[in-house]
């Protein structure tokens, strides 16, 4: 079909704009890949440049030369997201499941209670006091456990399971179907795009936790990948300002191993979207209708 | 077959939610277990022995330390760990805790009750620690396994004794504390043909002219006269003595403790950046700069002076001369024509602050005591703790000088990770002499030689164990202080004039100072009459 000229005038000002949006959006992650191999001089020199005029990979040669402790830390991280996303899903589907059917006599309770800790927590050294007294300090496991399911995620998925049509479940039933056999292979296969989307919560959340690996753990072997990063980039602006008696020691500029770290940190998490990007469209709307 | 199904269904969200409950306790018992395993009880608790008798360590000293540097990641530090538990007999374990969130975690292990025996005390107040019950003191044990801490601490130790000469902790002794001071381009001096400033006057002459002439040559007079650390501190940490004698944030005035900002010569330091900001000598986004945009700015070849730690711009000098041999950063002298309520000098650190304290859960006490002590029987312990093995990490430049240098890449092996209280006093501890190689160390070095011929000019309460716990100023909100910091800001920018500082001094010692006062010149007078 042949374009009018005001749809060509359309289609290119929407060319054009998108283009422009897809800059604004490049710019800051070319921004900080450019700034993670360049020199000092150069950032000084020019301070919005993306592309360095001398490659310099001293930011990436600082964070990796830690020891052996980063290459570790990335297992760790790995791990405790694939573990700790594989395992908060189960018992937050699980969990979901149950309270999603209208027939528990108890799921009004069970519910209210589990949303009380939405709004009500115990704070942080009673929190220390519990893990401490169950054994799980300085052990992997805390980094998986005390947040195994969100009370937030659980009741979006409650919800999406409580749209599934009721029929269907009793269908199954009458073919001979236990819950289990309903959960595993009516329930889970209808929420595929609710269930990846609450994997890439879990697991995002996972990968960029901190804060529960630094008071929880103080074995450095069991440290999660952030941590460290957090460290280095802590101790690089220190060591950029003032040298410590008798420590010879030339660290890379501070800039470059701040934005290598955001680059390190980063650019796995973000290879796992694409691959959930189908689910991602349909699971952002999970929920917005009430059961 | 509703009931059927009515049946099914109250069961079966039991079972699954029951599978969460129970799951989560089974994972928790089995580690529990291991834990209780893990831990072997000591039998030890040497801080309530009053004999000398044998000890038997039976767990290792629990060294919880903040993270600096590198050090924790020396290559060395299990290598140089095994020599010093064999030379001193004593065994040791250290974790890190990243520095900046060292206070909270020390804060929950001690309400947590857990058993460690080290804290490092630069980062806690130990005052606060010590009204709390959550550290030892430690007289009785430096009187039975201390000889050494005695010989060389004894003065030092004075700082961190209460009011009633209990020791708290274990001080440290600083290198170099008169280390707060200006540096200025010394090749800019040059290019405009003035000599080294000696007074405010000349130094304003300089920077007026920075100001106004195109020293980077870029066609832009973009040039920042001073720049400086710690956004608004970084001023007054130095100048402070120029103005008022000293620096610190109280001022003893008579035999009263009062605070600083309502002290003689304070409204005088303020006035005089308002009119360096009114005349853009100090950067206009002076109260917010952060770190990275400092060393931006130096490097970007617009700043003249700079106002913060002594070696602050020795690694931007270094950079800089890749381009430009001729940039050098050279010390300030101290300023001569101060007014009356001031002296020629800079900023300074105490010679000796806190640096080690003991929890009061610690059943290793004796042997950390033991430990430093064997630190510092002898200058070959002190190295092999501070600086890890000879002809491996460093060697001695002069034995009989007690003077070492540092062997190539010997920090990245081993720093000090296994050395708890840094004490340099020559008596003891040696001299580090910069290599060939060590291009910072020598230009720090230089500059030192230079510093330390400058007046030192010691805080006055830097001894003085003050504390809110048990006074009326215990619940204190910090208002007043946020109140008058904002105020500080606000008047050198202009937002204010002489008289809205004067009120807000008056505002500022109703809300609190007043009271602040009083306590501390209470403390102060308790201490001093000891």
């Amino acid at each position: 079909m042949k374009q009018t000229s005001s749809e060509k005038w359309f289609d290119t000002c929407n060319t054009i704009m998108l283009i422009l949006v897809c800059i604004v959006m490049l710019y800051p992650v070319l921004f900080v890949f450019g700034r993670s191999v360049m020199t000092d001089l150069d950032r000084a020199a020019h301070p919005f440049a993306i592309w360095p005029t001398v490659l310099d990979m001293s930011g990436y040669k600082y964070v990796f030369s830690s020891g052996s402790y980063i290459a570790n830390a990335y297992m760790i991280t790995i791990l405790r997201t694939l573990a700790g996303t594989f395992c908060s899903m189960l018992f937050t589907a699980a969990l979901a499941f149950a309270l999603s059917n209208r027939d528990y006599p108890l799921r009004n309770a069970f519910t209210l209670l589990i949303a009380f800790t939405m709004w009500f927590g115990g704070g942080l050294i009673p929190l220390f006091l519990l893990v401490k007294s169950l054994g799980l300090y300085n052990h992997f496991a805390v980094l998986i456990l005390p947040g195994l399911i969100s009370a937030w995620n659980m009741l979006i998925l409650r919800n999406f399971f409580m749209q599934i049509p009721t029929g269907i479940i009793e269908s199954a039933r009458m073919d001979g179907a236990n819950d289990l056999v309903i959960f595993l292979r009516i329930i889970l296969p209808l929420s595929s795009a609710a269930l990846a989307t609450i994997s890439l919560f879990y697991a995002v959340g996972h990968w960029n936790s901190w804060f529960d690996a630094m008071i929880y753990i103080h074995d450095r072997d069991l440290w999660p990948m952030q941590v460290f990063l957090r460290e280095i980039i802590h101790n690089a602006n220190l060591n950029d300002m003032i040298r410590s008696d008798a420590v010879v020691e030339i660290s890379p500029p501070a800039q470059s191993v701040i934005m290598a770290t955001i680059v390190v940190t980063t650019v796995p998490i973000l290879c796992v979207y694409p691959f959930l990007q189908r689910y991602f469209v349909k699971g952002i709307t999970v929920g917005s209708i009430k059961g | 077959m509703k009931d059927y199904l009515q049946k099914k269904n109250g069961i079966a969200p039991l079972v699954l939610t029951s599978v969460v409950a129970i799951t989560v306790l089974g994972g928790c018992s089995s580690s529990n277990t291991n834990r209780s395993s893990a831990e072997a009880p000591s039998t030890v608790n040497a801080s309530t022995n009053t004999d000398i008798a044998p000890i038997v360590q039976t767990a290792p000293l629990r060294i919880v330390r903040r993270s600096l540097g590198n050090r924790e990641n020396g290559t060395d530090n299990q290598k140089v760990l095994d020599i010093i538990q064999e030379k001193s007999g004593i065994n040791m374990e250290a974790e890190v805790i990243p520095r900046d969130v060292y206070p909270d975690k020390i804060n929950l292990l001690l309400a947590s009750g857990e058993k460690f025996d080290f804290i490092e005390g630069q980062l806690v107040n130990w005052t606060t620690l010590k009204d709390k019950g959550s550290i030892m003191p430690l007289n009785d044990l430096i009187d039975q396994y201390g000889p050494n801490i005695k010989k060389y601490m004894a003065d030092a130790l004075e700082v961190m004794k209460d009011k009633d000469g209990v020791i708290w902790g274990i001080p440290r002794q600083e290198s170099f504390p008169t280390g707060y001071a200006p540096t200025i381009r010394k090749d800019w001096l040059e290019a405009l043909g003035m000599e080294m400033p000696h007074t405010m006057v000349e130094f304003e002459t300089y920077m007026d002219a920075v100001k106004n002439t195109d020293l980077n040559k870029n066609g832009k007079k973009d040039e920042i006269p001073l720049l400086h650390s710690w956004n608004l501190n970084g001023l007054i940490q130095i100048f402070q003595p120029y103005f008022m004698g000293v620096e610190s944030t109280r001022y003893l005035d008579g035999d009263r403790v009062i605070p600083a900002v309502s002290a003689p010569g304070y409204k005088e330091m303020l006035t005089t950046f308002r009119n360096w900001y009114a005349k853009g000598y100090i950067l206009k986004d002076f109260a917010t700069i952060n770190t990275n945009q400092i060393k931006d700015l130096v490097l970007a070849d617009r700043v003249g002076a700079y106002s913060g730690w002594f070696n602050s711009m020795v690694g931007n000098q270094i950079t800089m001369n890749e381009t430009n041999p001729n940039v050098s950063y050279d010390p300030l002298p101290p300023l001569e024509d101060g007014p009356d309520t001031g002296t020629p000098a800079w900023g300074s650190n105490a010679k000796y602050s806190s640096t080690l304290l003991i929890p009061n859960t610690s059943k290793n006490a004796a042997f950390l005591i033991k430990y430093l002590d064997w630190t510092l029987a002898s200058p070959e312990n002190v190295m092999l703790t501070w600086n890890g093995i000879e002809g491996e990490n460093w060697e001695w430049v002069d034995k009989s000088k007690n003077t070492f240098t540092l062997l190539e890449k010997a920090s990245d092996r081993y720093s000090g990770y296994y050395n708890l209280a840094e004490f340099f006093d020559p008596a003891i501890w040696p001299t580090y002499v910069p290599a060939d190689y060590d291009k910072a160390g020598q230009i720090e070095s230089k500059m030192k030689d230079t510093y330390k011929n400058y007046k030192f000019v010691e805080p006055f309460d830097a001894a003085i164990p003050f504390t809110l716990s048990g006074t009326p100023a215990e619940n204190l909100t910090g208002d007043g202080a946020t109140k008058i910091a904002e105020s500080q800001i606000q008047y050198i920018i202009g937002a204010i004039d002489e008289s809205g500082w004067d009120k807000a001094v008056q505002d500022y010692m109703k809300i609190e100072g007043d009271l602040l006062t009083e306590v501390w010149s209470k403390q102060y007078q308790e201490y001093t009459d000891k």
